[in-house]
């Protein structure tokens, strides 16, 4: 995705040229107001106004301000809003673009980064493109309009009084390096500090254990001296430079009163004028201040874009070549696609690692028959089922085919909805109990709703929360075993009459008595589907028409229970331990 | 208990207690801020005065020459003396600022720096109880982090708050010795300053907690659909739940709107308020000069005071804004400081000439209530003796270790070490003599040396080397890139399980303890290492009591002792071979470990 910074800028160019041009008229008007003040002072002085033109000026000022009042609210509107809208535009943007990359990204990364990415870094893009913004458009305005008034009035003074300016912007750039090491010795340190209160906390049994209490004090006193230490480095340049250019600003007071008093004793300016340069300065000494402040903002925004578009920048990995409607004209496919699956010498490794997940896997699950899949944890289980619902790419053409076709012409709402998935962990979303067993981009409706969680048996429990179906989950009070919520699970994915079925291991966490029950519960839903069943309890496969034994990637036995006990190879061996373990559980 | 059930409790502070606990954290460095208030004093009167010296150069010489009244180089020289006055005082003013920029940097960071202690102390004394239920991520911000947050209040938001009132007493003084009815004009609009000002916090706040609100709704949703990316993806609801998004993050935007639109309207209402009242002023400051009752110059002054006076108000109000934040900051802090140290005792006992007995009399231990995970656990091993603990998952194995290492505090019965009951000695006493031994060995980032010592300064690196070549440990260390200097990073380690053993081996044999507490590593570990670790063991083991999770059969070969554990109880003791003839669980779970090898 686009990972160009002014790109998504350019949406907002007019709000941005808008926000200019307001920002330049109230300027324009605000630096009127000392002209005219200036102005009265004048007449007063030379007594030649009365009280109603004094009056007039009056209203003239207060018009202006007025005016500067609806210019600053629509000019802020402009540019506050247009950076409101870009960080709203954004957030959507980078969800969009989460969900579509591969669960490569997510074992990676946690949710925590990417949040921050989505609060913490978009606001301050936020930041520096409002306030940052508006600061120094503003300071260049200011600048050109006060020194045009100031040129009006006398040239020479101008030059003058404006001396101090550029010499602030001289410092800034001047200081700029120390500052930016002393800030980054700062920021060092306290990562060192917070790795050391890291690596304590996490050992802290070891801590203990050993009595190391007062060493580990000790190492910590040394990193929180080394951090209190940059802090007053760091404070002993950024006072002096602080003041610094707070001094050469106002400097120009200093000038102004030394020539411009000269001036108007010499009768070159007239007093109200000199009053008026006076107010210039003060107006111009705040926002020259802050600029050190802004630099600073951009800056730090500057990191932040690039941590986002790093993340903008990931490439999709799967991808569609034809669109639902297209495949389906084409190859003449109803709704949904067939059971057949078939793997042809397929070899998985997931990215990074060192060790491939799968090797040469040949495989073929005719469509409506069922399938066990059994193997330690590790053994590459789980990622059969990951590369069927395409959540990773597979390395070559036809190492995967589904219906007869590659998994990667297949459109992805084409083969997802032909799959009806029952994870391991039994994920439900903070929402209604409908809306977590209906999750189907269509909607089917209460009836179908009600008929799935009937087959998983928790129909009953369901209608026994007060608001029954429109239950929300994650509410106070709501309690749900994780029984219930594996039943939940099976009726999210059997409310979509799906021809493949896939059971990830979802069983494990009840005991084998209820593992029965739903199995057979079942059984009246997945006849004549594909059905995948995936564990690492023999009870959980033993009924299935095939059995496949997975050990490091690959299949090592293949076939009936019955058949496979016979064999006396790694299933006979993980048959018997079950048995001992069962009989050491019930002692 | 997993990472992500972990949670923590804030206790909820009255804003006073809270107020008066953080202002003595600047008690020790209160000169400091004495300091600093003089300087302020100072800077503001110098800053205050400022327009004053314009106003006396345009009434005493400027007006007095353009009247006549005076010659033109007594004008000239005066102008001249007032321009060296304001450049004297903006010299000052800097001086003083940043003597006050750098005794309040000084003095925060002060506190920051003592806190920061405090807090890393307090937490190294927490019973291990606490660790389970926090996670390390928090515990580490609230030592790091939040006092970090604390700093703004005591070196910009204190002082800034002093610094305003200040300024504006400065400037109310000024004007009102120039000129009392415009100072009661300049002040007239003033509370019409503070009403809009409190509306507008209100509203601002309303809607500011509505946008915090939203965007803690955006961090739930995104951290449930991330978690939940799996069955999203499985089910194909992108487009959904990318619509779903849309909503709470188009309500998020409309909350930064309508911030938008009250902040727009706010800042220049005040705005218009100081122009509203400039020309109030120059109204009657100008009848009153037509009047002849004021000059020039007093004119001049109040409209440069009015620009000043307003802006301490705006910001007064942002201060106590910030200090609410610090105020949150601090609550989590004070919750940590709060809470119970684990117990101990002030008892100076020593051992001397420990021999290494351990008893568990009658134990009964639970970690939550009475959810017991230990039931009456009574054994005594004798000094020297080698104790293998064997039994399934959960059987209360792990729990018996951390017992004798007093991580714990039991409900009932006693754990004596020679007969001592632990309970009434110093845990560092009975802890200086065990040496722990865990199965998922934690490296520190540094090298070889100081993760077998511990950063302990009293261990030469001449006695690591010793240790780690009675162990063997050496070949293999010194074949790492950079041998004992070897740079250990956290995550990205070379160090296989084995090899990590073999250090954890040296950790507790530098110290050459009486008592030996292991939890052997279940991971597989290679042929060649585990010959290493078996010799390293047989050493380990020579001459001290040994407690040991054992899970390699050799280790439970060679003990003089088994003691087989079931759901909290003892079931069976006795050596190997007398187990095994036994036939009851010990056989079990024999045949359960080592299946393959019968």
């Amino acid at each position: 995705m686009e990972t160009r910074l002014y790109k998504y800028l350019l949406k907002y160019k007019y709000k941005f040229f808008l926000g200019i041009i307001f920002i330049f008229a109230l300027n324009f008007l605000q630096i009127k107001i000392p002209q005219i003040q200036g102005h009265v002072i004048d007449l007063l002085t030379d007594h030649s106004i009365d009280k109603k033109t004094l009056f007039y000026y009056i209203l003239i000022i207060l018009a202006l301000a007025s005016g500067t009042f609806i210019l600053t609210f629509i000019s802020r509107l402009m540019i506050l809003g247009a950076n409101s809208h870009f960080d709203y535009f954004m957030r959507g943007k980078l969800f969009e673009h989460i969900l579509a990359l591969s669960m490569n990204y997510f074992t990676k990364n946690g949710a925590g980064e990417i949040m921050a990415l989505t609060t913490n870094d978009l606001s301050q893009m936020r930041r520096a493109l409002s306030r940052g913004f508006t600061m120094i458009t503003s300071i260049i305005i200011l600048f050109i309009l006060a020194s045009y008034q100031m040129f009006n009035v006398n040239h020479k003074l101008m030059m003058l009084v404006m001396i101090p300016f550029p010499l602030t912007i001289f410092i800034i750039i001047r200081f700029g390096p120390v500052l930016r090491r002393k800030h980054r010795i700062m920021r060092e340190s306290f990562a060192d500090l917070t790795n050391t209160a890291q690596e304590n906390i996490s050992a802290i049994q070891v801590v203990k254990a050993f009595t190391q209490e007062k060493n580990e004090v000790r190492r910590f006193t040394e990193k929180n001296k080394k951090n209190f230490n940059s802090h007053i480095s760091m404070a002993k340049t950024s006072s002096v430079f602080r003041e610094l250019i707070y001094l050469t600003s106002t400097l120009s007071l200093f000038i102004l009163l030394l020539y411009g008093g000269n001036m108007v004793i010499d009768g070159k300016i007239t007093i109200g004028e000199f009053i008026a340069c006076n107010t210039y300065v003060l107006m111009l000494i705040r926002p020259i201040t802050m600029l050190g402040m802004v630099i600073n903002v951009f800056q730090q925004s500057s990191a932040s874009w690039k941590r986002i578009a790093g993340l903008l920048g990931i490439e999709i990995e799967i991808t569609e070549t034809v669109t639902e409607e297209e495949f389906r004209t084409k190859h003449k496919t109803g709704e949904m696609l067939n059971g057949n699956i078939c793997f042809n010498d397929l070899s998985f490794t997931y990215t990074g690692e060192p060790q491939p997940a799968l090797h040469n896997i040949n495989l073929k699950i005719d469509n409506g028959t069922s399938i066990g899949i059994i193997g330690h944890i590790g053994s590459g289980k789980t990622t059969l089922v990951n590369l069927i619902m395409r959540l990773y790419e597979t390395p070559e053409r036809n190492n995967l085919q589904i219906n007869g076709f590659d998994i990667k012409d297949i459109p992805l709402s084409l083969l997802r909805r032909s799959i009806g998935y029952v994870p391991q962990d039994d994920f439900l979303f903070s929402d209604t109990i409908s809306n977590n067993i209906d999750f189907n981009e269509i909607p089917l409706g209460i009836d179908k709703i009600e008929n799935a969680a009937k087959a998983s048996e928790i129909h009953e429990s369901i209608l026994s929360f007060t608001k029954g179906y429109e239950t929300k989950l994650g509410e106070r009070g709501v309690n749900m075993s994780g029984g219930q919520k594996q039943r939940i699970s099976i009726a999210r994915a059997i409310i979509r009459n799906a021809s493949i079925i896939i059971l990830d291991d979802c069983l494990s966490a009840v005991d084998t008595h209820t593992e029965e029950k739903i199995l057979k519960g079942l059984k009246q839903y997945t006849d004549g589907k594909t059905t995948i069943i995936i564990g690492h309890r023999i009870s959980t496969v033993q009924d299935c028409d095939q059995i496949v034994v997975l050990d490091h990637g690959t299949i090592v036995e293949q076939g009936a229970h019955e058949q496979l006990l016979k064999n006396n190879g790694l299933y006979k061996k993980i048959f018997d331990y079950q048995q001992l373990e069962e009989e050491i559980e019930s002692i | 208990m997993s990472e992500t059930d972990k949670q923590e409790k804030i206790n909820i502070l009255k804003d006073k207690t809270l107020f008066t606990r953080l202002v003595k954290e600047a008690k020790p460095v209160w000169y400091l801020f004495a300091i600093s208030l003089v300087a302020i004093l100072i800077l503001t009167y110098a800053k205050a005065l400022r327009p004053k010296i314009i106003s006396n150069a345009i009434d005493t010489y400027i007006e007095p020459f353009l009247k006549g009244n005076i010659a033109k180089d007594i004008a000239k020289l005066g102008i001249k003396n007032a321009a060296k006055f304001l450049l004297m005082l903006l010299v000052i003013e800097l001086g003083f600022s940043c003597v006050r920029n750098f005794i309040l940097t000084y003095a925060g960071r002060k506190i920051i720096y003592n806190l920061r202690l405090k807090l890393f102390k307090h937490v190294q004394k927490l019973p291990l109880s606490y660790f389970d239920k926090t996670p390390v991520g928090t515990i580490v911000t609230r030592v790091t982090n939040d006092p970090s947050a604390l700093n703004e209040m005591f070196s910009s938001i204190l002082v800034g708050f002093s610094q305003n009132i200040f300024y504006m007493m400065f400037i109310l003084y000024m004007m009102f010795t120039s000129d009392i009815r415009l100072t009661v004009i300049s002040i007239l609009l003033m509370p019409l300053i503070v009403v809009i000002t409190s509306i507008f916090r209100l509203k601002a706040r309303k809607i500011f907690r509505k946008a915090r609100a939203k965007l803690a709704a955006i961090n739930a949703y995104l951290s449930e659909h991330i978690t939940g990316v799996r069955i999203i993806k499985s089910f194909h609801m992108q487009e959904k739940k990318i619509e779903a998004f849309d909503d709470i993050n188009k309500e998020f935007y409309q909350a930064n709107m309508s911030q938008v639109v009250i902040m727009g309207i706010f800042r220049p209402l005040i705005n218009i308020i100081k122009y509203l009242t400039i020309a109030i002023l120059l109204w009657f400051a100008g009848i009153r000069y037509m009047n002849g009752a004021i000059e020039i110059g007093i004119l001049y002054l109040f409209i440069s005071y009015i620009g000043e006076l307003f802006q301490p108000l705006i910001e007064l109000a942002d201060q106590f804004n910030t200090l609410q934040s610090s105020f949150a900051a601090g609550e989590k802090i004070y919750t940590l400081l709060d809470m119970d140290v684990e117990p101990d005792t002030d008892n100076k006992f020593k051992f001397e000439d420990i021999k290494g007995e351990i008893s568990f009399k009658n134990v009964w231990f639970a970690y939550n209530d009475e959810e017991w995970v230990l039931k009456d656990i009574s054994f005594t091993i004798k000094p020297g003796e080698n104790v293998a603990f064997v039994g399934h998952t959960g059987a209360g194995k792990t729990t018996i270790i951390s017992l004798i290492c007093g991580f714990y505090e039991i409900q009932k019965g006693s754990i004596t070490i020679d007969g001592v009951d632990i309970k009434t000695i110093r845990k560092k006493e009975f802890r200086r003599n065990i040496g722990l031994v865990l199965q998922d060995v934690y490296l520190t980032s540094g090298d070889i040396y100081s993760n077998i010592k511990l950063n302990d300064p009293e261990i030469s690196n001449e006695r690591v080397l010793e240790i780690t070549r009675y162990l063997q440990a050496d070949t293999f260390i010194n074949e790492l890139d950079g041998g004992f200097n070897h740079k250990i990073n956290q995550g990205g380690t070379v160090l296989s399980t084995g090899q990590r053993q073999l250090i954890s081996f040296a950790r507790a044999l530098v110290y050459d303890p009486k008592i030996l507490v292991m939890d052997e590593a279940t991971s597989n570990i290679d042929t060649q290492t585990e010959e290493l670790l078996q010799n390293a063991l047989k050493l380990l083991m020579k001459d001290r009591t040994t407690i040991s999770i054992a899970h390699r059969l050799s280790t439970i070969q060679q003990s003089d002792n088994i003691i087989v554990m079931h759901h909290g109880e003892i079931r069976e003791t006795g050596n190997h071979q007398d187990l095994l003839n036994q036939g009851g669980l010990y056989y079990q779970l024999y045949k359960l470990q080592y299946n393959s090898k019968i």
